[in-house]
């Protein structure tokens, strides 16, 4: 029976050369890949998570006297940060301070103190200081645009307090304050207006690069600095705390000035770079907080007029959030009021910013390149005059007709 | 016969061929010894009740044969129709030792002069196997319960009494020089592909081995790739899942001895479907698929992007996320592809471990090692917690395809992205895919495009494949079997 068993090997199979069998080849192409791969550059790029000195937020200052940089980094304790729930006594952040000829060298002479990779690609604020800023900005934004590890979406600020008090701070809730300023950003932007996230490093490059004048928001120190986690103790948030109030105005390549806080909110929203105004406006019934829902802002430059005049349109929908009015309900002729109070404030605030911006030679509009645009001479931007043209309705006048007020006054004085 | 040996010589040439086996029984049929003829059978194949009761008692009287094989009592009565429907003739002793080897009694009836006249095998009861019962590795919830056993003839009655139809052909053949093994390959003849119940006779008909001891011996020889990690054949152990195949164009091969059918072509995407998609609504059934396709790609691309992005793209991860997992990863002493490969390699011992150990023992040995020793890994710093999470998503998703053998695929092509993940980071995992996807669409189950309905696209078929359209849209044939007609029968 055994004999009956044909043989499993095909006879001219063992002829063959093993050596070139596509199966052989496919092996080896796999083996000299695995062979590469091991060697290849892939592998030693690798860094592992607990290599790394996560910077939440850095800063930038100079020594006048020396010429010197100084750059300030905030890293990340991650076990602080994940503990914080059951022990607030560590330091989530921990700031190095370094020293160096220029930016560049900043990185390098940090590597001199950290015991971990700087990895920058999570800043999530950058802060210069006011001298700095008053010195020069380009070469700052030039190196961030030059990394492919630094992201040109991290929030730049402009800081009045000394560095060193900003970047030694901690702040509650948000225990990385870097973080803390980039979340204070974020909900102005939406809430009032007098912050827009349009402060990026990437967006303050458009606005120099085109000719136009940028507004970062300056970050201040609120009372004496708390620079240890005794803080966390303390139920007051206020001793010490980071808060963001005003802009600082760069033209060129340095800061030349400040924006008050209130013209913050009338700068973004003449630049079309809000949908929130928050504004208390005087009506026949009285003083009326109102709150923008909707904000559509159109412009256009009318070049060929003379003088040329740049024509903001705004459409408002207004929400009344606040009413002390000096009769008990509201009717459609005191919503009609409102608004006209509104947009009579609107019109006043916007030409108020707009002449500030003008007599300062701030082109904070991008006037400037318009004209370019159009044909004119852009040096005659400062003639260009504004003309503000606002739509308005009331869109939500809310829970209340009218106010508890009046109706309160006539209960009390009832026997 | 070839020729005409004596009686004695013959049963002397079985004896011989055989061995002189200890379970090999003789017996003498009729009053004297040169009138009837002899009765033989190996008692460890036969069921000596059915012997004893049915065959002897029949066998037994003296019997004459006429010419239309009709036997009558030695009283001259017509005693009715053979009481045993004879397996069939045989014409040598090699035959006979064949017929006696699958089980049969072989009665040898001699003339007067103690010359064999004729020799035939009766089949009398099949060898001990299992009853029908519920499937182990398919297991549904709705839907029929019943698996295939290890009697090719039972597996075939399964079969039959789902599709009863007359063009439903059965082919037999013997496999293995040594085993002997009989092996049928099922098919609907107006439906399937001529082609395809060809090559799959062919593949079938060129198998040459000594043993057929299973139907993955058979898998082997007929599938169409062995460099592969993917299974180009279905093998299920359900029958109403060979005959919804069936119905659909495909040839089903059963081997005698082995529970589990194998059915072809069998396509890429057709392993992301579960019997019970067919026995569910089809909406549920729809996102049921979608849930598995979505586990399928957990258990391939979740550890070897975990190690891509914890060892090469941490600016991938969202800030808060980074800082958590680094605050985890403190202290750990591993980089994170070693630190996957010691959870993922302990998985799979504990797994296997699970698997080989009796069943009550096994349970507990797979989820008090994976507790017990996942906790006391973290406890003692060697892994990070997010790593036990990233391990069991994969091994959960590793689960829930509802083929077998396509879960063991997924685990080496995840072993093989990691080692990609490790080296390259997510360049390597993105070659790794291309390499898949290129792999994928190379690869062709009995002449059937692996990667069809995608790759070569059949749009009539996607709606059996991306969704599980109900069953009354579904009016025709998969156009990516060829099937001999288009519209259902």
């Amino acid at each position: 029976m055994d004999d009956a068993i044909p043989c499993d090997v095909a006879p001219e199979a063992a002829d063959k050369d093993v050596t070139f069998t596509p199966m052989n080849r496919t092996v080896a192409l796999v083996s000299a890949v695995a062979a590469i791969a091991l060697v290849a550059a892939g592998c030693w790029d690798m860094r592992e998570v607990n290599q790394l000195a996560i910077v939440d937020m850095a800063a930038l200052d100079f020594e006048p006297q020396t010429g010197m940089e100084i750059g300030y980094y905030q890293v990340v304790n991650p076990n602080a940060i994940t503990q914080q729930q059951a022990s607030g006594l560590r330091s989530p952040v921990y700031t190095y301070r370094v020293e160096g000829r220029t930016i560049a060298d900043l990185g390098r002479q940090a590597a001199l103190r950290l015991p971990r990779e700087l990895f920058p690609d999570h800043y999530q604020s950058i802060i210069v200081s006011e001298r700095r800023a008053r010195k020069e900005i380009m070469q700052l934004l030039d190196f961030f645009e030059r990394q492919f590890d630094r992201r040109s979406t991290v929030q730049l600020f402009v800081a009045v307090d000394p560095l060193e008090d900003v970047m030694t701070e901690l702040t509650p809730l948000e225990r990385r304050p870097g973080n803390a300023l980039r979340k204070l950003v974020e909900i102005q932007s939406s809430a009032n207006g007098a912050l827009s996230r349009r402060n990026r490093i990437k967006d303050v490059l458009e606005d120099l690069a085109t000719g136009r004048c940028a507004v970062v928001p300056i970050v201040r120190l609120k009372g004496k600095p708390v620079r240890n986690v005794g803080r966390y103790q303390s139920s007051d948030a206020d001793a010490g705390n980071l808060y963001l109030h005003g802009g600082a105005v760069f033209c060129g390549d340095r800061m030349v000035g400040e924006l008050g806080h209130d013209d913050m909110s009338w700068y973004h929203a003449l630049s079309g770079r809000t949908a929130a105004l928050g504004a208390t406006v005087r009506a026949s019934v009285g003083s009326v907080d109102v709150r923008t829902e909707r904000l559509r802002i159109q412009s256009r430059l009318d070049a060929h007029a003379d003088p040329p005049v740049w024509r903001v349109r705004m459409k408002a929908a207004l929400h009344v959030t606040g009413l002390r009015p000096d009769k008990p309900d509201l009717t459609h002729d005191d919503l009609r009021d409102i608004c006209l109070a509104f947009e009579r404030k609107a019109s006043e605030r916007a030409s108020a910013v707009y002449d500030l911006s003008v007599r300062r030679g701030w082109d904070l509009f991008g006037l400037r390149r318009k004209m370019t645009l159009a044909g004119r001479d852009a040096a005659q931007w400062s003639t260009v005059r504004l003309r503000v043209d606002i739509g308005c309705r009331v869109l939500n006048p809310g829970e209340l007709a009218g106010s508890y007020g009046p109706q309160i006054e006539s209960e009390a004085s009832s026997p | 016969m070839t020729s005409e040996p004596s009686l004695a010589a013959f049963i002397g040439r079985i004896r011989d061929a055989l061995g002189h086996p200890p379970d090999l029984i003789e017996m003498q049929l009729g009053k004297r010894p040169n009138e009837a003829g002899a009765l033989l059978f190996l008692e460890t194949m036969c069921e000596k009740r059915e012997i004893e009761q049915t065959l002897l008692a029949v066998l037994s009287f003296d019997q004459t044969l006429d010419t239309d094989g009709r036997e009558h009592g030695g009283n001259g009565d017509f005693v009715g129709s053979h009481p045993l429907v004879p397996e069939r003739k045989i014409r040598s002793p090699e035959e006979a030792v064949q017929g006696l080897l699958e089980g049969c009694a072989l009665r040898i009836v001699s003339d007067d002069d103690g010359v064999v006249r004729e020799a035939t095998l009766y089949r009398t009861g099949t060898p001990a196997h299992r009853t029908v019962s519920t499937p182990s590795t398919e297991v549904t919830v709705r839907g029929p319960n019943e698996s295939f056993v290890e009697s090719l003839v039972l597996n075939m009655s399964l079969i039959r009494k789902r599709i009863k139809h007359p063009g439903l052909r059965i082919e037999r053949m013997t496999l293995g020089s040594v085993t002997r093994t009989n092996v049928v390959m099922i098919f609907l003849e107006p439906v399937a592909n001529p082609d395809i119940i060809a090559e799959c006779r062919r593949r079938l008909q060129n198998i040459r081995t000594d043993g057929v001891l299973d139907s993955a011996y058979v898998e082997e020889w007929i599938q169409d790739s062995v460099s592969t990690p993917f299974a180009t054949l279905l093998n299920t152990e359900r029958p109403d899942v060979v005959a919804s195949h069936l119905l659909e164009g495909s040839v089903a091969v059963l081997v005698d001895g082995s529970p589990i059918a194998l059915v072809g072509p069998y396509t890429f995407y057709q392993f992301f479907t579960s019997p019970e998609d067919y026995y569910q609504r089809a909406d549920i059934a729809t996102v049921l698929r979608w849930l598995r396709m979505l586990a399928f790609l957990l258990a391939i691309f979740v550890p070897p992007f975990y190690i891509s992005v914890i060892s090469y793209h941490q600016e991938l991860i969202p800030n808060p996320l980074l800082i958590n997992i680094a605050a985890q990863r403190e202290g750990v002493p591993f980089p994170s592809f070693v630190e996957t490969i010691v959870m993922l390699v302990t998985f799979e011992v504990l797994r296997e471990a699970g698997l080989r150990m009796p069943r009550a023992v096994g349970q507990a040995v797979s989820i008090v090692g994976a507790l017990v020793l996942g906790e006391s890994a973290v406890q003692a710093g060697l892994v990070s917690p997010i790593m036990i999470i990233v391990v069991a998503l994969t091994a959960i998703a590793n689960f829930v395809s509802p083929s077998y053998s396509f879960g063991i695929s997924q685990r080496i092509l995840q072993f093989m992205f990691m080692t990609l993940a490790a080296f390259l980071g997510l360049f390597g995992v993105l070659c790794g895919t291309l390499f898949l996807l290129v792999h994928l669409v190379s690869l062709k189950s009995f002449g059937v495009p692996y990667f069809s309905p995608m790759a070569p696209v059949f749009w009539s078929d996607l709606k059996d494949i991306w969704v599980r359209a109900p069953h009354p849209w579904m009016t025709r044939y998969p156009a990516m079997l060829r099937p001999k007609r288009r519209t259902r029968m």
